[in-house]
């Protein structure tokens, strides 16, 4: 049994371990409001709005999530938000008139996500109404909803008159009780032996879980173990949730860097990022869309070792290390000794992720992320480059590069490294850097993309890195082009 | 029509649609949960070509909530239906779901689980144990020429000797462009939600046509056509993947029947890319050539799509071709070709787009070989009347829209130099091509009833499947009777309304405005019998002398007396009309014109391409709601954006099995790749075709695009990239040097 608020109203229901949000809210609840597009997270049509408590803001705060690949028990103790729960009556709520009066909706089936995404990217102007809506903003929150019928343009107007329409209030918002009372609910769900899911708040209720249910999956932003039970149709025996284990939620700084817990979301590392890593903060950006931002854990990014995850290359050339908490205790590994090959890891049975360490950036420190998709927002890699280094006196130091979609993990390419280390970042020396990427790497063709496009992008991204190093004087209009385009 | 009433036609008035879908009110198929309802789930086949060689539910009807799991050797026999267009019972796939053992194609249904819930049935559709017998699939367009060789097609076109004029002339083009699968993947997938009462069958559909779905399951189930109702009050949306009933209709709507209680069926997001239909890969070879004047002499246009194994779906790639341009000599052919794919069926603009796409980019292609502008050398070949059918167009002002447009995107300060436009950091491409679309106008009947509350009801068994219909119909049965929009209810997407047509072909608003308007007349007519009757409050007046205004009657003295006061006077619940218009004539050719410029900016440092502004012209005829319409034009560009730079279905060479059937690897365009469109909309009512003179606008947007950025990439880059999408690694390669013009 899970209990929650939905629009407002109190809600006590049981969920089996594969049940989503949207499948409680379209079988049990049946509010069908909501719509299913994809059930893999890539349309955003089932985006619902989630406030929980745990995620330790002043008064509750909803962001976006898809519904579809949310697991139903992360509801317990939140107040969810779905379409139906914004209107009073016949006054529509400014997310839904000014869709209505920019003819943001044709067919009308993206159009509940889109409107959560509005109401969400509404609250946030309330909160802070300083902050201006712009093109970077609406990308950002609107990336993850796909509409196959506007063009997108009436729902961009949408998005910026919602200030022009009358602020008309949910229902719910009058309730001065409601808030306590879903503070008030606990954050494990009561009961769980038979539920088929677990959510330990400690790491040693954790690992002792762990080892009591060897068949157990563990779960935390769900943004990918969830298509296993929609695409692959797999059934969970047993799953573990890590978003209610205390050192997991834990942003810990040292004197060095900072101790994140695995299952911290994109967002909440985003203000980190923002401040000392500029160039991966931007990456976020890119990576899936605001809803998956708002669940996926970079501790999950990292422990599902796919070979296109985007922050695996990017963490390696910071020098990440992970701190992998198992029936023994913690241990230390740097991340390049993590990924051992093709979805396999360093992890023992009974391990898992507990921290990720982001060492402080030192002196002299530059960085550089490249990420290459077919399509600029809500979109896979097709391959990643990522750059870090120190230069003092024009001479490289503290090399470091990596890629990720060239091989069957993460991989940082040592030889291109020894290539550039210690060196002038000169014509020659890239030249010889080429080769040896060239010569380390032997990428595979897929839908994203051919071996020859991965090898050629991959390369070329090394020549775009020099560029970016040298001022080369030169007045030539298409060195230009190349210098400064698309950082991103 | 008073001048206060005309405002209403063509004005942007908001949908009257809006609020339900906006506060999640609107039921769409899937949506619709009936007592005892019970779900379905599929078992897709995993090879492409071969047949089931075993098949074991053991395992799976154990499973929690299963009723039962239908397979070839458990499910009713069915009939086939006709198929036809012209009886209105058409499928696109014709075989009957798990009619025998074979498969024809990867994703095709072999098992239907059906449970309590849509998780029971999920779960155990995995435990259904399948094993196959596998042949060598044909995987794409070339394999099936290779291996089967070529069907004749249809729509082909002759006039002329296109090969010795070919042979003879100054200067000429040989070139061949292809085209991928691409896939509708509207918003909402399939799905019915199907119950029978009595031998009735019930059924919520997404369908983009409730007559012709009705229609053919009666066939199916062979049963008269008055026992089935096909409900889409809703549609998210469909592109053409819904206009026919699709193999999990007859699923869902066999396995209610078998199990005596309503059964749901939606098609997951994948098999949204095998079972429903898709555009279908081309191959088209261009033969162009032109006099010393630069004057089109030779036209051949040759196209070879692919089909399915079950059935010949012909992608008509040349039927623009026939007509856009002047030329005394000119071919058109259509073929096909068997690959283990599903049926292929309409999407957006069938054969227009892709068949556009070789032909704008072939005009672009003869122009530089002749050494002509590309603007100017459609504006020297644009044809004058419909060659291909020897008749005037009943309206074209595609010369207008072309120069409006031109205008409007700056083409005049194009530098013809290759790569010679950059401004900032990009290289700049500007890109023209033609756009052009049918006009069609089929047979439709609807009832309007003008009600004692001084309300208005319009009917009609045709849909809205998000382009506007409901809107633009209370705008018409405002417009003949003065009541205002918001008291007018709009019924659509009940197939027991008066038969209206499919959504498709960009006909449905010229068909359906006629016979609103025709019904609003009779409605208001038999108002004013009542009005002119003897204890009416016009007695003794002529009706000619009465005016419909204002929500009542008016006479000349100007009293004015409210519908509702008429009906309560003669204790009549509703003054009612139907009509019934006819399908357009054969007077003229009936078509609708445009164009689009596109600029590209393309970064070669890594080979980065966006399309930065679209502007478009369109000679629609009159346009009915500014805005829905507008809507229509930025909606299909971006989906053209789409088409020439992303979307492509992808099949395993070795296997036929789609490799990227789902909403993360088959690439739309989303938030970040809209461009700055600009939509001039002519306005140029076609009176010949119907009395609005609306010749409707779905499609017509969608053509021509791919080939205009084609065209502007090339003005860029200097590639001319022949097959679509237009991805990165076709442009990967020298940077072109600038040179002055």
């Amino acid at each position: 049994m899970i209990e929650f608020f939905l629009n407002g109203q109190r809600q006590r229901v049981a969920t089996e371990p594969e049940t989503s949000v949207l499948e409680l809210l379209r079988g049990p609840l049946a509010r069908h409001g909501t719509k299913e597009g994809c059930a893999s997270g890539d349309c955003g049509a089932c985006t619902v709005a989630i406030a929980s408590p745990e995620d330790g803001q002043q008064s509750l705060t909803y962001r976006t999530a898809n519904a579809c690949i949310t697991p139903a028990h992360q509801l317990q103790g939140a107040h969810l938000i779905t379409v139906e729960g914004l209107a009073r009556g016949d006054a529509l709520h400014p997310a839904q008139s000014s869709m209505v009066a920019c003819h943001g909706s044709q067919c009308g089936f993206c159009t509940p996500g889109i409107v959560m995404s509005l109401f969400v990217m509404h609250e946030q102007q309330r909160s802070a109404p300083g902050m201006p809506l712009d093109d970077h903003r609406l990308e950002a929150a609107l990336g993850g909803n796909l509409c196959r019928c506007t063009g997108y343009r009436p729902i961009r107007d949408a998005a910026l008159s919602m200030s022009e329409h009358a602020d008309t209030r949910p229902p719910w918002a009058d309730d001065p009780t409601l808030e306590r009372a879903v503070r008030e609910l606990s954050p494990t769900v009561a009961s769980e032996g038979q539920s088929g899911y677990l959510t330990p708040t400690t790491l040693a209720e954790l690992t002792a879980a762990m080892q009591r249910h060897p068949e157990a999956r563990l779960v935390a932003g769900a943004t990918d173990l969830w298509l296993e039970a929609t695409q692959r149709l797999e059934p969970f025996e047993m799953l573990i949730d890590l978003r209610q284990v205390r050192e997991l939620r834990q942003i810990e700084e040292t004197a060095d860097g900072w101790w994140i817990g695995a299952a911290v979301s994109y967002r909440e590392w985003e203000p980190l990022l923002v401040e000392h890593y500029p160039a991966f903060a931007h990456l976020l950006t890119r990576l899936g869309s605001a809803q998956i931002r708002n669940r996926g854990t970079v501790g999950g990014n990292i422990a599902n070792a796919s070979p296109i995850g985007d922050t695996p290359p990017v963490l390696l050339t910071l020098d990440a290390r992970l701190r992998l908490a198992g029936p023994q205790g913690m241990r230390e590994l740097p991340l390049a000794s993590f990924f051992l090959d093709y979805k396999k890891t360093a992890l023992e049975p009974g391990e898992c992720v507990a921290a990720i360490y982001l060492p402080k950036p030192q002196a002299n420190f530059e960085q550089r992320v490249w990420k290459l998709s077919k399509r600029r927002e809500d979109d896979i890699s097709t391959l990643l480059g990522a750059f870090r280094w120190r230069r003092k006196d024009g001479v490289l130091s503290d090399v470091r590069v990596a890629y990720g979609g060239m091989a069957a993990i993460p991989l940082r390419v040592e030889a291109v490294e020894a290539a550039l280390e210690g060196r002038k970042p000169d014509q020659a020396t890239f030249r010889t850097a080429r080769q040896a990427l060239h010569d380390s790497l032997t990428p595979m063709s897929d839908a994203r993309g051919s071996r020859d496009y991965r090898l050629t992008a991959a390369v070329n991204l090394l020549e775009r890195w020099r560029l970016t190093l040298v001022d080369t004087g030169s007045n030539d209009p298409a060195q230009e082009v190349i210098l400064d385009a698309y950082a991103h | 029509m008073s001048d206060k009433q005309q405002s209403i036609i063509g004005a942007g008035v908001p949908r009257i649609d809006g609020p339900d879908k906006l506060s999640g009110r609107a039921n769409y198929a899937a949506d619709n949960l009936p007592p005892d309802l019970a779900y379905g789930y599929g078992v897709f086949s995993t090879i492409a070509s071969g047949r089931v060689s075993q098949l074991s539910v053991d395992e799976a009807r154990k499973m929690p909530g299963v009723v039962d799991i239908f397979h070839h050797g458990h499910f009713p026999s069915l009939y086939r239906t006709p198929s036809s267009f012209a009886q209105g019972n058409k499928v696109e796939e014709t075989r009957l779901p798990f009619e025998d053992e074979r498969v024809y194609y990867e994703g095709q249904f072999v098992a239907l689980v059906v449970a309590d819930t849509f998780e029971n049935a999920r779960a155990a559709a995995r435990r259904v144990k399948v094993t196959y017998s596998a042949d060598q699939a044909v995987a794409n367009l070339d394999q099936g020429v290779e291996a089967n060789g070529t069907q004749a097609g249809s729509g082909n076109h002759d006039r002329g000797d296109a090969a010795s004029a070919f042979d003879g002339a100054a200067t000429t083009i040989d070139v061949t462009y292809r085209t991928p699968v691409e896939t509708h993947n509207p918003m909402e997938m399939h799905a019915s939600t199907a119950w029978w009462d009595n031998g009735d069958l019930t059924i919520f559909d997404a369908t983009q046509g409730v007559v012709v779905a009705r229609n053919a399951l009666s066939k199916i189930f062979a049963i008269a056509p008055e026992r089935v109702t096909v409900y889409a009050p809703y549609i998210g949306s469909g592109f053409g993947g819904k206009l026919w009933t699709w193999p999990h209709a007859i699923a869902a709507a066999a396995a209610s029947r078998e199990l005596e209680r309503p059964v749901q069926l939606v098609v997951p997001r994948q098999q949204m890319f095998t079972t429903t239909g898709h555009r279908p890969e081309t191959r088209q070879r261009l033969r162009l050539a032109t006099d010393d004047n630069g004057k089109l002499v030779s036209l051949r246009h040759e196209s070879i799509n692919t089909t399915s194994f079950t059935d010949q779906y012909v992608e008509t790639c040349g039927s623009v071709t026939k007509s856009l341009y002047s030329c005394p000599n000119l071919t058109v052919s259509h073929e096909t070709t068997q690959v283990n794919r599903g049926t292929p069926t309409s999407m957006r603009a069938p054969g227009a787009a892709p068949g556009l796409f070789a032909l704008e980019s072939a005009i672009d292609e003869m122009a530089a070989a002749a050494g002509v502008d590309p603007l100017q050398f459609r504006l020297d070949n644009y044809a004058e009347r419909d060659e291909s059918k020897d008749l005037d167009f009943s309206s074209n002002h595609i010369v207008e829209a072309t120069k409006r447009a031109a205008e409007r995107f700056g083409w005049a300060d194009r530098n013809p130099q290759i790569g010679s436009m950059r401004e900032g950091r990009e290289i700049v491409g500007y890109g023209v091509a033609a756009c052009n679309w049918e006009a069609l106008k089929m047979a439709c009947d609807a009832r309007v009833s003008i009600r004692a509350d001084g309300t208005a009801f319009a009917s009609c068994a045709t849909q809205d499947i998000g382009t506007g219909t409901y809107t633009i119909v209370a705008q018409t049965v405002s417009d003949v009777t003065g009541i205002p929009i918001d008291r007018i209810t709009v019924k659509l997407g009940d197939s027991s309304y008066p038969d209206g047509p499919i959504s498709g072909g960009s006909w449905a608003t010229a068909t359906t405005l006629p016979a609103i308007a025709g019904a609003a007349r009779n409605a208001l007519d038999e108002m004013k019998r009542y009005a002119t009757g003897s204890n009416g409050a016009f007695a003794g007046a002529s009706s000619d002398a009465l005016d419909a205004t204002a929500g009542g009657l008016r006479n000349a003295a100007g009293k004015q007396v409210s519908f509702a006061e008429i009906l309560e006077a003669g204790r009549y619940g509703s003054a009612d009309g139907e009509a019934h218009t006819e399908a357009a004539d054969s007077k003229y050719s009936y078509r609708s014109f445009g164009a689009h410029f596109v600029e590209v900016r393309w970064d070669p440092g890594i080979s980065r391409l966006r399309v930065a502004r679209v502007v478009s012209a369109i000679d629609v005829g009159k346009v009915i709601n500014e805005t829905t319409a507008r809507n229509q034009v930025e909606g299909a560009v971006v989906m053209g954006i789409g088409m020439g730079l992303f979307e492509a279905t992808e099949y395993d060479e070795r296997n036929a099995r789609p490799v990227n059937n789902d909403y993360a690897e088959y690439v739309v365009p989303v938030h970040a790749d809209q461009p700055e469109i600009d939509v001039i909309l002519l306005d140029y009512p076609d009176l010949a075709f119907n009395e609005y003179g609306a010749r409707g606008i779905g499609e017509i947007g969608t053509t021509g695009l791919a080939a205009a950025i084609a065209n502007a990439v090339h003005h860029a880059t200097g590639k001319r990239i022949r097959e679509l999408p237009i991805t990165l690694d076709k442009l990967m390669g020298d940077v072109p040097q600038a040179r002055s013009a």
